[in-house]
């Protein structure tokens, strides 16, 4: 099994992983799926920098673990568990539509990326279309949950895609972007779990159709 | 050193020039711009008689021409013969007023009396140019600043009547102005010079010289105030403080007058008898209409204002017998009717600038213009009474006074008219001189009223009561043109020969006819008529001579004196409300002429103007909510509908927000990609 097959392997892992994470109800179960893909992620960029000889994946593989497979998740289940609001898990779409319309980003994804012509990573298409679709899936997250702390896992997903999308186009990049690219994550995870707390303890909701004081 | 005649004019002109920027620079010290004002206008009038007397006698004017940076407007002036003569008018008018007004404006101060000061000699000064120049392009400016300086006269004391009375004079002046410059441009576009002098020698198609005419008459007409567009006058004479009063209608109006004679004599050489006619028409019906509408009035100025529609009225069948005469080669009868037109716009301006400021006078002294207040006034104003008197007699058109000179040349331009004339003369020469006759007796009878009320009999008011003479510039100025009516009446014979120079420079048929032989005056003719006022004087002395022989042979037998008692009344014991009052006094003539008194409302175009303006507003008001529903009603619809539309983005679900951002993301991608 070569290299690219093993990263184009992981990639389809993470598809399943983050329509997981879309999926389940409880936002702690959300958050030990996304410390899963993150591994996965992970994993896909040691596999890389073994296969490519590219030194500098290390590097970001072992911050992309420390933020995104330990820290994230650890704050999000530890800040995010004691806030229940029952009827904002309910609704939103299905779990049978959501691996529909998955199915069918992914598809257009890999349809859109097909017109790429880069012969540098023209064995790593299939992973090229899951980090667009991955990117996707964050957005149908957002969009199709009620829940705003679901809205903070779609906010991962789609940090996770474009961070792949950067791995397999830009490898090579200085460490310094890398580092820039994980910092952000946390911090905008800590903002936005802030302000989901504050949210909850002020109109005891969590259900996104609550808050439309954003209306003109 | 001595002068030419158009150096004195322009001194003339300067003076008022200088009279109204000094009042102007001494805004806030009324005291010294009233001095300042009425000392220059005087000596501006002077110099006026100065510049006009010499062309008047020699019979010779002067034209020169200044070019000025526009080829259209070359500042002709023309100093001729008519000219001179309303300079003369306008100058002996202004010396009187302006004296007058040293006094009379104290009324006025702390109310802005310096800008009276600015107003009038800037209105005397546009008179004045007015009449000498001799191009359209400035007649017009000159008669545009006249009649505004006149309208801020009118409005000076800012009451509501007098700011409507000066509108409604606005608009008419305006009316007037649009219909003057009409008629020039049409004369401008056939000779294609402004220059009055291209004018003369241009020949129009009869119609295109009709039309030209009546655009003027009725243009000037609007200004003179004959019926039917004499509407302001009655209320903005009033309304203007009595000196200016008195330049409005003594003067001002005859600009109106001195304009027919411009254009129908002066420019287009009255050529169609019918014009003359038409002039002669409306001068009869203004003069019958206008003295009968004065005899119903209770305010004295108001009074006063309509006896200047019927003296126009007056002029204009001299000036229209005048033009028939043209029209018909007959030397004698135009020279003749010129001459009444003439003679008659002077003795005019003398006696009504002479009873305006009478009226003036109490005005000054009792703060009320209804006679029905006055009473009495005799006793306490005794030298303006005698000068209102003399004002009265001569406006009455009593022997020896200037106003039957006139009128009688007037008669006796009729008289020709009927006897040499053509069938239609024939017919309309009569019925002239009945009209012309009824407006005499009428405005005898109009003034015994003014002057039995206000002058004789007891104080019907406290005002009457305690009235005082008036100041004596004032006074001086009232005896001044009460002397100066009273020349022109006994040196008839003197002053008609001058005029009918006047008169036969205009009429250009040859030798002017023998209008004066020693004291005695004719009508060109000694066998139609002759009169000798110095004569009429005279018998009138004999008459007072005989009774005072008979009072003085008598005195021994006279019975002791008499008049110590009450007036007898009928029994019963005097009381104030038994005394004749201005109603009861005109109340028959109103009740037999009725249909004449409600012409007035009819023929008065202020309410027909008004009328128009509210339909014109109504018409606004009818059009406005087509366009409101076409136009403003769409719009105002879809405004709000394309808010609402754009409200529908603000969902407030911000998962629809980031909706956007993507879809905004995706949009700029394709972009991107297929361009």
């Amino acid at each position: 099994m070569s290299g690219t097959m093993i990263v184009n392997t992981l990639a389809g892992l993470l598809i399943i992983t983050s329509l997981l994470v879309i999926c389940v109800k409880r936002p702690t179960a959300s958050a030990v799926f996304y410390s899963l893909q993150s591994l996965v992620l992970v994993l896909i960029f040691v596999t890389m920098a073994t296969n490519m000889h590219a030194e500098e994946l290390y590097a970001w593989s072992i911050s992309a673990f420390i933020t995104k497979v330990v820290l994230v998740p650890v704050i999000m289940y530890r800040a995010l568990g004691t806030l229940n609001d029952p009827v904002a898990d309910k609704g939103g779409l299905g779990t049978a539509w959501t691996v529909m319309v998955g199915v069918v980003i992914v598809l257009l994804s890999f349809l859109v990326v097909s017109a790429v012509q880069l012969p540098s990573i023209a064995a790593l298409k299939p992973a090229l279309g899951v980090s667009l679709g991955h990117f996707l899936l964050g957005v149908l997250c957002i969009v199709s949950q009620r829940n705003i702390l679901k809205q903070i896992f779609g906010y991962c997903l789609m940090e996770n895609g474009a961070h792949l999308t950067l791995a397999l186009l830009a490898y090579k990049a200085p460490e310094l972007v890398e580092i820039g690219v994980a910092t952000d994550s946390i911090f905008a995870v800590v903002i936005m779990t802030v302000i989901a707390r504050q949210i909850f303890r002020t109109l005891n909701t969590l259900d996104v159709r609550q808050l439309t004081a954003l209306k003109g | 050193m001595s002068m030419s005649p158009l150096d004195l004019l322009l001194l003339s002109v300067g003076l008022y020039a200088t009279g109204a920027i000094l009042s102007l620079l001494l805004a806030g010290n009324d005291e010294k711009a009233i001095s300042v004002s009425g000392v220059l206008g005087a000596l501006g009038g002077v110099a006026g008689l100065a510049a006009a007397l010499p062309v008047l006698i020699s019979g010779t004017g002067k034209t020169v021409t200044f070019a000025t940076c526009f080829s259209f407007a070359d500042f002709v002036v023309r100093f001729d013969l008519l000219g001179a003569f309303m300079v003369a008018v306008i100058s002996l008018m202004v010396v009187a007023t302006s004296v007058y007004s040293l006094s009379y404006v104290r009324e006025y101060v702390g109310r802005g009396a310096w800008a009276m000061g600015l107003y009038m000699n800037l209105f005397v000064a546009s008179m004045v140019c007015l009449v000498v120049v001799d191009n359209a392009f400035w007649f017009l400016v000159f008669f545009e600043m006249m009649s505004l300086a006149s309208y801020f006269l009118v409005i000076f004391d800012q009451h509501e009547e007098a700011v409507s009375a000066g509108f409604q004079y606005f608009l008419i002046a305006h009316a007037g102005s649009i219909l003057i410059l009409i008629a020039f441009f049409i004369l401008y576009s056939k000779s294609g010079s402004l220059n009055f002098e291209t004018f003369r020698h241009l020949s129009l198609a009869p119609w295109q010289a009709s039309i030209v005419f009546l655009l003027a008459f009725f243009g000037f007409g609007a200004k003179a105030g004959m019926i039917p567009l004499h509407g302001w006058l009655p209320r903005a004479h009033p309304a203007a403080p009595s000196h200016g009063s008195a330049l409005m209608s003594g003067v001002m109006v005859k600009i109106g007058v001195f304009g027919i004679i411009k254009v129908g004599v002066d420019l287009l050489g009255a050529h169609e008898l019918w014009w003359g006619i038409v002039v002669l028409g409306f001068g009869a019906v203004s003069s019958v209409l206008g003295v009968m509408y004065a005899l119903v009035q209770h305010d004295i100025k108001r009074l006063l204002a309509y006896h200047t529609v019927e003296n126009v009225g007056i002029i204009l069948m001299g000036v229209g017998a005048g033009m028939i005469g043209m029209a018909t080669h007959h030397p004698v009868l135009a020279a003749v009717g010129l001459l009444a037109g003439l003679y008659h716009l002077l003795n005019h301006a003398v006696f009504k600038g002479l009873l305006f400021l009478g009226a003036g006078s109490i005005l000054f002294r009792t703060h009320t213009k209804d006679m029905e207040e006055l009473g009495g006034l005799a006793k306490r104003m005794p030298y303006t009474a005698v000068a209102f008197l003399i004002g009265a007699m001569a406006i009455s058109a009593l022997p020896p006074l200037n106003g039957f000179v006139s009128e009688w040349f007037t008669y006796q331009s009729l008289f020709t008219m009927s006897h040499d004339g053509i069938f239609v003369l024939r017919l309309a020469g009569p019925i002239a001189i009945v009209m012309l006759a009824i407006t005499g007796a009428l405005a005898a009878m109009c003034f015994i009223k003014v002057y039995g009320l206000s002058f004789s009999g007891l104080p019907r008011s406290a005002h009457a009561e305690h009235a005082k003479e008036a100041p004596w510039p004032m006074v001086v100025a009232m005896l001044f043109l009460a002397a100066v009516a009273i020349l022109l009446g006994l040196g008839a014979s003197v002053v008609s020969p001058v005029l009918v120079n006047v008169a036969g420079s205009l009429t250009q048929l040859g030798a002017v006819p023998q209008v004066a032989y020693q004291s005695l005056l004719m009508p060109g003719n000694p066998g139609q008529a002759i009169v000798s006022t110095p004569m009429i004087i005279l018998l009138l002395l004999v008459g007072v001579v005989v009774a005072l022989i008979i009072a003085e042979s008598g005195k021994s037998v006279r019975m002791s004196r008499r008049h110590g008692g009450d007036s007898w009344a009928c029994g019963y014991t005097q009381e104030s409300h038994m005394v004749v009052s201005a109603d009861s006094f005109a109340g028959p003539l109103k009740k037999n002429f009725a249909p004449l008194f409600n012409l007035r409302e009819q023929l008065n175009p202020g309410p027909m103007l008004n009328s128009g303006v509210a339909r014109s507003i109504r018409a606004a008001e009818r059009a406005e909510p087509f366009w409101d529903a076409v136009l403003v009603a769409p719009v105002l619809k879809f405004v709000p509908w394309l808010g609402r539309q754009a409200q529908k983005l603000q969902h407030g679900d911000f998962r629809i927000y980031c909706l956007y951002v993507v879809a905004a993301l995706v949009i700029l991608l394709l972009v991107t990609v297929l361009c």
